[in-house]
């Protein structure tokens, strides 16, 4: 009886194959809308929190003022700031990346917080013997200490880019894949959202092991020491 | 070389109560002069390195090394702590090489060069391009004095240093230490927990006592140099150890 389900409801793999390979221009062009909003997101993501983790790190004071903003910008549901967000900024690439960002930096701005208080205590005492500036300390020290930890950090938030590119375009789009899952469910085309899914989640999986590599070929220590934890 | 003259430093705990970690302390430190501190755990041993080093400001009193008031971390000084404090990710090269990038001092053929003649002197001739975590924990210490010397200070701070190292690797160590300051004369400044180890290396003992933080007393161990651990067995090394031990137990001096 399980075949028997009717096509609407669970397309069986080989329906969504085919679909996909009637439709192979479509599906790439969303791919690529997609796969863009999410290494804006991303890398915004990256470039926001990785200053912003130092500044915590750096200031009991800061840590106070800027840790609780954080915590709220993180228990507003993204879903239901993404419209909200269309009419501040625009039915545009902006708003959709920023979706992406406020989904994807938060674990990352923890990660690297956290990667940079492991530095032990002694070695920036020595640091701090020959002199060295607090940038210096942060550059030589701190932030090689946290590679591990920035990188699970990268994992995680790369991950919750695609994510967070698929609740902005549900919300804000005229293409991409998750627009692409709304316009193809409204017709009962299943198989095609499907495929958008499966592609989805390869792009999820194929991201995250992009990630896995960059840390094998730059820090090969780094990987060694933690990450397989995680890769 | 070193005077601290009337030093104090008092700590705020969490709790808000005010700790004095040392009181009104008077050394004098000759020019490559090996003097140790030792003394029950919170008489304020690292904190007295610590303010030697320019690490911490005191609370009252001062520290005058080579004729300055120290504000501020000296260039001619260098730490070796307890644990090797290497970094992971570095090279035992890059280990060394540290200071003089941390220094703003340039890093060429002749930095190069006496980065491989320390670990020669210290017998680590083939790890030049080693991982710390490629080599024991003697090992790793030796080269962390290595680095203490890259910048060819004129004082040595070492707290601890053969604290963690199991008792074998400790006594070779120690004779290594001693050698490297033939070589290379330093004014030491060494904190133990090892009474034996401060007589053998020192030319004076700091006694120090806990609650406050105080000098007890300053013993001379005028034994010849070299220092060999035969000289352990002779009675005058033997008193000055149970003097030692008497003055930190609180028992009689001789037995």
């Amino acid at each position: 009886m399980f075949f028997d389900l009717p096509v609407y409801l669970l397309p069986a793999p080989s329906v969504i194959w085919e679909a996909s390979l009637e439709k192979p221009g479509t599906l790439l062009g969303h791919t690529v809308v997609t796969l863009r909003t999410v290494l804006l997101g991303f890398f915004a993501s990256v470039l926001i929190s990785l200053p912003l983790a130092v500044v915590i790190t750096s200031s009991q004071w800061l840590a106070n003022v800027i840790y609780p903003l954080l915590v709220l910008t993180q228990s507003i549901p993204k879903v239901a700031l993404a419209p909200i967000l269309v009419i501040a900024l625009g039915a545009n690439e902006l708003t959709r990346t920023v979706v992406t960002f406020l989904v994807a930096f938060f674990p990352l701005v923890i990660a690297v917080a956290t990667g940079l208080m492991t530095a032990p205590k002694e070695l920036i005492e020595l640091g701090r013997s020959y002199r060295g500036s607090a940038w210096q300390i942060i550059v030589r020290i701190k932030l090689p200490y946290a590679i591990p930890m920035i990188f699970s950090g990268l994992k995680v938030a790369v991950t919750l880019s695609v994510v967070g590119a698929v609740v902005a375009e549900f919300v804000n789009a005229d293409a991409g894949l998750g627009y692409y899952i709304v316009t193809s469910t409204a017709f009962f085309e299943t198989p095609l959202a499907f495929s958008a899914l499966i592609i989805l989640s390869f792009m999820g999986v194929l991201l995250f092991q992009l990630v896995c590599i960059l840390e094998r070929r730059l820090f090969p220590w780094s990987a060694g020491a933690g990450g397989q934890l995680i890769a | 070389m070193i005077a601290l003259r009337n030093l104090s430093r008092r700590f705020e705990s969490s709790d808000g109560s005010v700790i004095q970690a040392l009181d009104s302390v008077n050394i004098e430190i000759g020019r490559h002069e090996f003097v140790s501190l030792v003394g029950p755990s919170g008489c304020g041993k690292s904190t007295l390195l610590r303010l030697i080093a320019g690490l911490l400001p005191p609370s009252s009193g001062e520290v005058e090394v080579g004729g300055e008031i120290v504000t501020t971390p000296r260039v001619d000084t260098g730490l070796v702590f307890q644990s090797p404090t290497l970094l992971p990710w570095a090279s035992i090269e890059e280990n060394l090489l540290f200071p003089l990038r941390m220094l703003h001092r340039p890093v060429d053929a002749a930095a190069r060069q006496t980065a491989s003649e320390l670990l020669e002197l210290v017998g680590l001739g083939g790890c030049a391009y080693k991982r710390p975590s490629e080599l024991s924990g003697g090992m790793q210490q030796r080269a962390a004095i290595c680095r203490a010397l890259m910048h060819d200070p004129e004082t040595l701070l070492m707290d601890e240093p053969f604290g963690a190292l199991d008792a074998l690797t400790r006594e070779e160590m120690s004779l290594e230490l001693l050698r490297i300051c033939a070589e290379r004369p330093k004014t030491v400044v060494f904190v133990t927990h090892s009474i034996v180890e401060a007589v053998l290396l020192s030319d004076r003992v700091v006694v120090m006592s806990a609650g406050p933080g105080q000098v007890q007393e300053i013993i001379e161990i005028p034994m010849p140099r070299p220092r060999t651990f035969s000289m352990e067995r002779k009675n005058d090394f033997q008193d000055r150890v149970e003097h030692i031990r008497g003055l930190i137990f609180g028992k009689p001096a001789v037995a």
